[in-house]
């Protein structure tokens, strides 16, 4: 759909399902209640400002905030709702807003922005933005996150995660199980203590992770020619498998040294950490490749 | 409408969520297209059938034992008990298992033949084509790269069609990532060349054709 043709679906919906479009001046205050199930799936469509989604314990949906250049509305099923912010001349294709949504803390969004900011505090769901950022926090079931060129932090814990970007930073400090984190060219930096199933992949972004693995679990790194930098415990147990096809490895957390590869163009190391204390039998497999860009590692 | 309902609008029409305008278009087009009508009905008898279904099936109380003992009773085959010829099913008879053996091979072959021919290109105004063409150098090669290009050419097809609806800074952020990741897919298969099975350089390689196909996806999702 484009934005043309969602802007007249949204105007007309307001009408059919019920909700009261005000027309704007300059700004428009908005302040509605609506009853809803307490897992409903809600879409939320805010092209420019903000959104902010937090989480609460009632069975309804509230929104605050205020609209500029275009109107609010709100309606659907107690299931299945849809927010949307639109300019119903058509002459805005990215009407302004900053609204604060309250949604039910089973509920499952999926929310969309051009230009907007997303927030969103103790909820699931899907977070989709062209060039805004995205800052989640608190408890989720799954967070999904993308932004072409806005950055994107995490300050949650969640037992799944998918976060993407093209050129902005990604941010990512909490608690996550299984985690896939990957960008083109922005930078990827990781605060993480319980990693068991993660990819982290960039092209020529760098990446940086501080922290533990939970044990027996499995993380990849890949990127082209960033630098991959890994700061851990020194009492890690688990096997390293470090590549750079035609780049070069530093470590720093052992007296091992890297080896070249078959072609002697790059350098690999294998690194068997805490296997001789009995420490490795739950260890984590971590794998590292690179094409041309430096592999760091580092004690934390 | 003239092109057949994309994904959302399909789950937005069955979850009753289309926006009232919308619903009058899409209706119209479903009245009048059977493709699309049979998705929406295979859809909706989906989620009967999911709504339907029991929310999670508990084994029986004695399930465990019963697994065990079947188990041990299968761990030892005394002698003079093997099945005697005319017994036997008959798939499991070398002849029968031999024939399949070939046909699989023959099957694998030909539909190996099927995926690494060499696609039609179709060069897209304002996406970037390097021109590079992957080499096909072995067969992991060829097999991963068809698959690629196959679910690229058809995003980028998307992207095209929905590009206008893109801010042009979007559109050229687009543009910048997949030229980037299309240098790392040339520096790639270049060293592929000398090194067919370098299992990093396959693997980096699956990770930078993953990469072009979510920076489409993205930028398509974004204007749908």
């Amino acid at each position: 759909m484009n934005l043309s043709r969602a802007a007249i679906g949204v105007t007309v919906a307001g009408i059919a399902f019920g909700g009261v479009p005000t027309l704007t001046s300059a700004q428009q205050r908005v302040d509605r209640g609506l009853a809803a199930a307490h897992d409903v799936r809600l879409k939320v469509w805010a092209p420019a400002g903000s959104v902010r989604l937090e989480a609460w314990d009632r069975d309804s949906l509230h929104i605050r905030g205020t609209v500029e250049q275009g109107r609010l509305f709100a309606g659907g099923g107690r299931d299945a709702m849809k927010v949307a912010v639109e300019d119903p001349t058509g002459a805005t294709l990215s009407p302004v807003s900053d609204l604060v949504i309250r949604v039910p803390r089973g509920a499952q969004v999926s929310v969309k922005t051009v230009t907007g900011a997303i927030e969103a505090v103790d909820v699931t769901g899907w977070f989709n933005s062209v060039s805004g950022s995205i800052r989640l926090r608190g408890t989720a079931q799954r967070l999904e996150a993308e932004s072409l060129d806005g950055d994107i932090t995490l300050q949650a814990e969640a037992p799944w995660v998918r976060v993407r970007t093209g050129s902005g930073a990604l941010t990512i400090e909490g608690r996550y199980r299984d985690l896939l984190a990957s960008s083109v060219s922005g930078p990827i930096h990781v605060v993480n203590k319980e990693v068991e199933r993660g990819r982290l992949e960039s092209v020529t972004g760098d990446i940086h992770y501080f922290g533990r693995f939970r044990a027996g679990g499995s993380v990849d790194f890949d990127s082209h020619s960033g630098t991959i930098t890994l700061e851990l415990p020194a009492e890690m147990a688990g096997r390293l498998d470090l590549t750079s096809v035609s780049g070069s490895i530093d470590n720093q957390l052992t007296a091992d040294r890297p080896s070249k590869t078959a072609t002697g163009a790059g350098q690999k190391l294998d690194l068997d950490l805490g296997l001789d204390l009995g420490l490795g039998a739950d260890g984590t497999t971590i794998t590292v490749r690179s094409f041309k860009g430096t592999i760091r590692l580092l004690p934390m | 409408m003239t092109h057949h309902l994309r994904d959302e609008e399909l789950h937005d029409l069955v979850d009753g969520v289309l926006l009232e305008a919308e619903r009058h278009l899409v209706d119209a087009h479903v009245a009048s297209c059977v493709e699309c009508s049979e998705r929406v009905e295979q859809l909706r008898r989906l989620l009967a059938m999911a709504r339907a279904a029991p929310r999670g099936v508990a084994p029986p109380d004695d399930w465990w034992p019963a697994v065990r003992t079947a188990i041990g009773q299968r761990k030892i085959v005394p002698l003079g008990t093997v099945p005697s010829k005319s017994s036997r099913p008959w798939w499991t008879r070398p002849y029968a298992m031999a024939a399949a053996a070939v046909l699989l091979v023959a099957a694998s072959a030909t539909i190996t033949a099927i995926v690494v021919r060499p696609p039609d290109r179709v060069p897209m105004a304002g996406v970037p084509d390097s021109g590079f063409r992957v080499p096909s150098v072995s067969p992991r090669l060829a097999t991963m790269t068809a698959n690629y290009e196959g679910l690229t050419r058809q995003l980028l097809t998307d992207f095209e069609n929905r590009r206008a609806a893109l801010p042009p800074e979007a559109v050229a952020q687009v543009e910048q990532n997949l030229r980037v990741i299309d240098m790392a897919i040339r520096e790639i298969v270049t060293v592929l060349q000398a090194e067919p099975d370098n299992d990093v350089l396959l693997q980096l390689l699956d990770t930078s054709y993953r990469q072009k196909v979510a920076v489409l996806e993205h930028a398509t999702e974004s204007v749908s």
